[in-house]
């Protein structure tokens, strides 16, 4: 057949076609289309305490059982203010406020429990990662880091943080937290710390501060029990527990003050142009970093652990004592992280994002232990266990500041290269640095924690009012820099300079008796396992390498 | 070393904030953050670090 005989044919199936589906949406059109503007009805004014002609099922028709569940939940539980009177306008309003304010206290309140769930993880990932002889004395810093914590954030860290930052309207407004310590500076005020809210005490004793209060406060204890870990298996009890106070009730709330509470980081959008200010949705870089770099801190101070290392600056590897608890904890983690960052947006109504939220939590968590696995199958051959967990954990840090402003893409992205950067960063801090982690915390809150605050200013897509240098705006990244270097500059030396001031007081690291000897029978008085035979320490005498693999066959053998 | 390598830290987080007002470019205040943060690392990690290292464990 010629081409103009094919032409034909298709020409008048494609006019058929359009009469067929193009005539039924024009003629829609046609009667969709007003033909003249309609005369605008106006309503009559409501009067607000204008009676409103409605009424529930009876008492009779409740008294019968409601097994549908359609007589339950109508006009009938509508408060009223005044019970004598029937139901008004203003009733109706008032309900409807306080059911989204309601929705929001359940909401944060609930995520709130699963973040301080989280303390729980953290306690059996690093007691895991670390030897039997010191697993009594690991758990108890992670048990009572929660008490120091919250003690010494009642007493002065949330007013520090939060104290001027009324105007949190999704949970009310938090009116009485309503002073800001500001100085101003290069022609711009600079909000310092808030003033407002020491011991809960005064106006402050108000139902949506303690709510507020409450989702901070185990926010702050998450940083805290990150150092927990990097200083694991040498620490001294006694300057574990005044470290803790200190960070708790100074260090954490300045930074957070400044990024959350109102402070001068989050005002670089209004007072210098960068994006919407310095964001970090739920704490990369407030929670997870600033525990990391305080982690480095006090691993610096403290020093390596004895037979960490060579004569010659090689390292010897130390493996945990239980990788079930510790890939058991890692799950708990991430379950917790579904508190931490949906919860960030401190309310459900208003704000249904928390599903995106989620969702891209729970891709970087996956992503970040895909990456870990690959690196370490195809660096040393096996997939490392505890490195897969770490991966996890990774991803999770990376997604959290991002997780409000990212899509899922991103969020993939972001997790997979947390999973890498994990694993290159632990071997970076190990081998070339010498400072010792046991658990690998400052690889993974540190580390990660600066990846996440970056990773905002390049992946946030503009849907929530951030946008990153991928998506058309590079002045956010500025601002996530500026974060990162207040991160390093300010959080670091301050950890560091208020841990030395301890360490000159109390002295911060256990004798090298107690350490040898493991420190659940000279710090804490028992041990965690007392029917187990525990084995000599073999790490004071173990092989010269900086060997992974070779690491791996001497712990094997030593096992 | 440690009283050098801290007011060095801070110096590098102070250099971005103050370079703020500095200029108004996107590209300067980049490099301005990046130099910063490299001044603060460099602090940290060859400062303080070594200095720390010094009296290590398993170098005694």
């Amino acid at each position: 057949m010629t081409r103009s005989a094919w032409l034909k044919p298709c020409l008048w199936a494609a006019i058929l076609a359009l009469l067929v589906c193009g005539l039924p949406a024009w003629a829609q059109g046609q009667t969709a289309a007003p033909s003249a503007p309609a005369a605008a009805a106006t309503p009559p004014p409501l009067a607000t305490d204008a009676p409103i002609p409605v009424s529930g099922p009876s008492a009779d028709d409740q008294a019968a059982g409601d097994p549908s569940g359609t007589k339950t939940g109508t006009a009938n539980d509508v408060v009223h203010a005044d019970p004598a009177k029937p139901l008004t306008l203003t009733d109706l309003v008032n309900q409807a406020g306080q059911n989204r304010i309601a929705i929001n206290f359940v909401w944060t309140l609930v995520t709130g429990f699963l973040v301080m769930f989280m303390q729980a993880g953290f306690a059996i990932v690093e007691t895991g990662l670390c030897r039997a002889k010191n697993a009594n004395h690991t758990m108890m810093m992670n048990f009572m880091v929660y008490g120091f914590g919250l003690f010494a954030y009642w007493v002065c860290g949330f007013a520090f943080q939060m104290g001027g930052s009324a105007g949190v309207s999704i949970l009310g407004g938090a009116a009485p937290l309503s002073h800001e310590f500001t100085i101003h500076l290069l022609g711009h005020d600079w909000g310092l710390w808030g003033t407002k809210g020491f011991f809960l005490s005064g106006a402050t004793y108000d139902v949506g501060v303690m709510v507020l209060f409450l989702f901070q406060m185990v926010f702050m204890d998450t940083a805290l029990t990150i150092v927990t870990g990097a200083a694991a298996e040498r620490w001294k009890y006694v300057a574990f527990a005044v470290s803790s106070v200190v960070l708790g009730a100074v260090t954490y709330p300045i930074y957070a003050n400044w990024a959350w509470g109102g402070g001068w980081l989050s005002k670089l959008g209004t007072n210098y142009g960068l994006g919407a200010g310095y964001a970090d949705f739920a704490g990369s870089g407030v929670v997870h970093a600033v525990g990391g770099l305080t982690a480095l801190a006090l691993s610096m101070i403290v020093g390596p652990r004895i037979g960490k290392y060579n004569r010659d600056g090689s390292s010897n590897a130390m493996p945990g004592h239980d990788i079930v608890i510790v890939l058991t904890g890692c799950f708990i983690l991430a379950f917790g992280w579904f508190g931490f960052n949906p919860g960030s947006t401190l309310g459900a109504s208003g704000a249904l994002r928390i599903s995106t939220i989620a969702v891209d939590t729970m891709l970087a968590g996956c992503t970040g232990s895909f990456g870990a696995l690959l690196y370490m199958w195809i660096k040393y051959g096996k997939p490392d266990a505890s490195m897969a967990g770490n991966g996890l954990l990774a991803g999770l840090v990376a997604i959290t500041a991002p997780s409000g402003y990212v899509n899922t893409l991103g969020a993939t992205i972001i997790g997979f290269v947390a999973g890498l950067l994990v694993c290159v960063s632990v071997e970076f801090i190990d081998r070339v640095l010498r400072v010792d982690d046991p658990v690998g915390a400052i690889s993974v809150h540190g580390t990660n924690g600066l990846w996440g605050v970056i990773s905002v200013g390049l992946f946030a897509d503009g849907t929530n009012g951030v946008k990153g240098l991928f998506y058309g705006d590079p002045t956010q990244l500025v601002a996530q820099l500026i974060g990162v270097g207040t991160l390093l500059g300010f959080v670091f030396t301050t950890s560091y300079v208020l841990n030395l001031a301890i360490h000159a007081i109390v002295g911060q690291r256990v004798s090298a008796a107690d350490e040898l000897e493991g420190l659940d029978i000279p710090e804490m008085g028992a041990l965690c396992y007392p029917e187990f035979v525990l084995k000599p320490d073999t790490t004071a005498v173990g092989a010269a390498t900086s060997d992974f693999k070779a690491g791996l066959q001497v712990a094997r053998e030593t096992a | 070393m440690k009283l050098i390598g801290v007011l060095l830290a801070i110096f590098g987080w102070l250099l971005p904030v103050v370079g703020l007002g500095m200029t108004s470019s996107t590209g300067a205040r980049i490099v301005i953050c990046l130099v910063g943060i490299g001044i603060t690392l460099t602090a940290i990690l060859k400062l303080l670090l070594k200095d720390h290292e010094k009296v290590a464990v398993w170098k005694q």
